[in-house]
């Protein structure tokens, strides 16, 4: 769609990457321990302080992370939204996060030595549930309700055999519970350079994409009528989505409602053209996950809850307003 | 421009045809008006002709060369349609919907000003450029109507296909976008295919009619050959009279 950034938007982008700059110093600061900003400043600077080694160890990959994980999650709502036409879809509703956790806990669990597959089997594991919710409500157009009821009995089906197996192998089960509930915490630098390089190429396929996403929101008839291959690109879109949500999956554990809350907020923010929402959706998903993440640290600090926990207590209400909402206007 | 020949087509499945053996033409930049009643093969046709339901018997050519030739977008170049019913679509302005009918055509550099040049040329014929940043989900229902066939129009076909542009409309909008269309005929030689109900607006724009009747070619012709009253009363089983209006207009006078 040939449209231009215009200012109202680049106001907004800069608004984002300015708050996103006050959650980096807010997150890198509090938490069980509190970092002060002139310390931060001086570890930046190389100095050997107090906090340094909780703060290049700990802190600054769990940031880091945050920002990432954030934008995937958000990316893949945001997606997944406009290819199946439906305003409460996300990894979480769907049942991909649950598809890729139980593939990463069967790995995790049962074959720990083989942990290089965890990715590739958490891709598979969402996949493989998108594809047979996909396949149980295509006969009925894919309707929106008829998606999430789907995605939920499939996620419960999951949900049953992980409780089984965490039961089987609860000798196991270290560093795998604080992981099922979605937690930032337990990333490494190992972990965030993984991340960084195989996720941030795509979200720049997909910036480059976006207009093909303001064909699919525009639905079959039209694109067939513009020559655009539909099935290719709805399978695409759909591939990009899922390994998004794996790939996060597959580090944090299931952190859900990131992907539905922020695209809805970027859509009322921008409207629907990608080539302004998705910039905005990145954004803004950074910043919503690393804002939970920080209270995840502080709202019972010294302890902290898993973000995955804030998340839930954010987008349940979220999620049952959207229910609400599409449900007047019969759009599910 | 387009000829059908002895199209048959059945949906999967079933044995029975929808379409059985219709063969009619569609000449260059003349206004083709498809009637029949309801469940006579009218959406089913517009389909075939877009090319989106494979023909089992048959063929359609477009300037000679069978439709299912074409490449995707070669053939969106060549033939643009315009459908019933649309996505309902927010935040999305009236010159990125507009532009996306230029899918078909190259988006670089060198390509962009041209791009440009035909959105601007669209939107001044539509009558849109007022409202050109405007979202869509802001617009009344004939200007949503103009919207699509601008972008259409921006795909700068040779033959438009429109599945009863006028439905859903009220009676303005309904005769704005005839106007629209019929001015698009008349002043830029546009090929326009179109199913239309309202047999009066039939009448008015068209200078061929088909008329099908259970997935058969019933008649075709002029209007004036097509609409009578002897056959519209076969077609359609009910009873009207063609009048003549004072500046020589006819129109079709359904009798109750």
């Amino acid at each position: 769609m040939g449209v231009k950034m215009n200012k109202q938007v680049h106001l907004l982008l800069i608004v984002l990457t300015l708050l996103l700059g006050v959650n980096i110093i807010v997150g890198l600061a509090m938490g069980s321990v509190s970092i002060s900003f002139q310390e931060i400043v001086q570890i930046f600077t190389g100095e050997e302080t107090e906090h340094a080694r909780i703060f290049w160890q700990i802190r600054f990959p769990r940031v880091l992370g945050g920002i990432m994980i954030g934008m995937y999650l958000a990316i893949a709502g945001c997606i997944l939204q406009s290819v199946l036409q439906n305003p409460i879809a996300d990894p979480g509703v769907l049942g991909i996060s649950s598809g890729a956790s139980l593939a990463a806990v069967i790995i995790m669990l049962l074959f720990p030595g083989s942990i290089a597959l965890l990715i590739p089997l958490a891709f598979i594991g969402g996949l493989f549930t998108f594809a047979i919710v996909a396949m149980l409500t295509f006969q009925n157009g894919m309707k929106p309700i008829h998606v999430i009821l789907a995605g939920i009995s499939i996620s419960a089906i999951w949900g049953g055999v992980q409780a089984i197996l965490l039961t089987a192998y609860s000798d196991r089960l270290i560093g795998v519970m604080n992981w099922l509930n979605g937690t930032l915490g337990n990333l490494t630098w190992s972990d965030i350079r993984i991340l960084f390089f195989l996720a941030a190429p795509v979200i720049f396929i997909v910036l480059l994409l976006a207009a093909k996403l303001n064909l699919i929101i525009l639905g079959d008839d039209v694109m067939y009528n513009l020559g655009v291959p539909i099935v290719f690109y709805r399978f695409l879109f759909s591939f990009i989505a899922v390994y998004f949500a794996a790939i996060s999956v597959a580090f944090t554990g299931v952190i859900g409602f990131v992907g539905l809350i922020v695209p809805h907020i970027g859509r009322l923010l921008v409207g629907n053209n990608h080539i302004r929402l998705l910039p905005v959706t990145l954004l803004l998903g950074a910043n919503l996950l690393l804002g939970a993440d920080t209270l995840a640290r502080v709202i019972i600090a010294p302890q902290e809850i898993p973000v995955g926990t804030v998340m839930s207590l954010l987008g349940g209400p979220f999620f049952l307003y959207l229910l609400l909402r599409h449900g007047k206007r019969g759009e599910l | 421009m387009m000829n059908i020949r002895h199209l048959t087509f059945a949906f999967r499945g079933q044995s029975q045809p929808v379409l059985h053996d219709i063969t009619f033409d569609i000449p260059r930049g003349k206004i083709t008006s498809i009637i029949g009643p309801n469940g006579s093969g009218k959406s089913t046709l517009f389909r075939c002709l877009t090319g989106q339901y494979k023909v089992q018997k048959g063929e359609i050519l477009l300037d000679g060369k069978p439709l299912a030739k074409y490449k995707n977008r070669e053939r969106a170049r060549r033939l643009a349609m315009v459908y019933q019913q649309h996505p309902q679509i927010s935040g999305i302005t009236v010159r990125e919907l507009v532009a996306t009918g230029r899918t078909p055509y190259s988006n670089r550099r060198h390509d962009m000003a041209k791009n440009k040049q035909v959105i601007d040329a669209v939107l001044e014929q539509v009558d849109l450029k007022m409202l050109e940043h405007q979202y869509i989900n802001q617009l009344s229902g004939g200007q949503k109507q103009r919207v699509w066939i601008a972008q259409a129009l921006a795909q700068e076909p040779d033959l438009l296909l429109l599945d009863e542009p006028t439905v859903f409309l009220d009676i303005e909008y309904q005769l704005e976008t005839l106007k629209l269309l019929k001015e698009l005929n008349q002043e830029k030689g546009l090929t326009i295919c179109l199913i239309l109900h309202d047999l009066t607006q039939v009448m008015e724009i068209s200078d061929q009619v088909i008329a099908l009747k259970d997935g058969r070619l019933f008649t075709k012709g002029s209007p004036y050959e097509v609409l009578t009253r002897e056959r519209i009363e076969e077609l359609f089983h009910v009873k009207s009279e063609i009048l003549s209006t004072a500046n020589g207009h006819k129109l079709v006078h359904f009798l109750l």
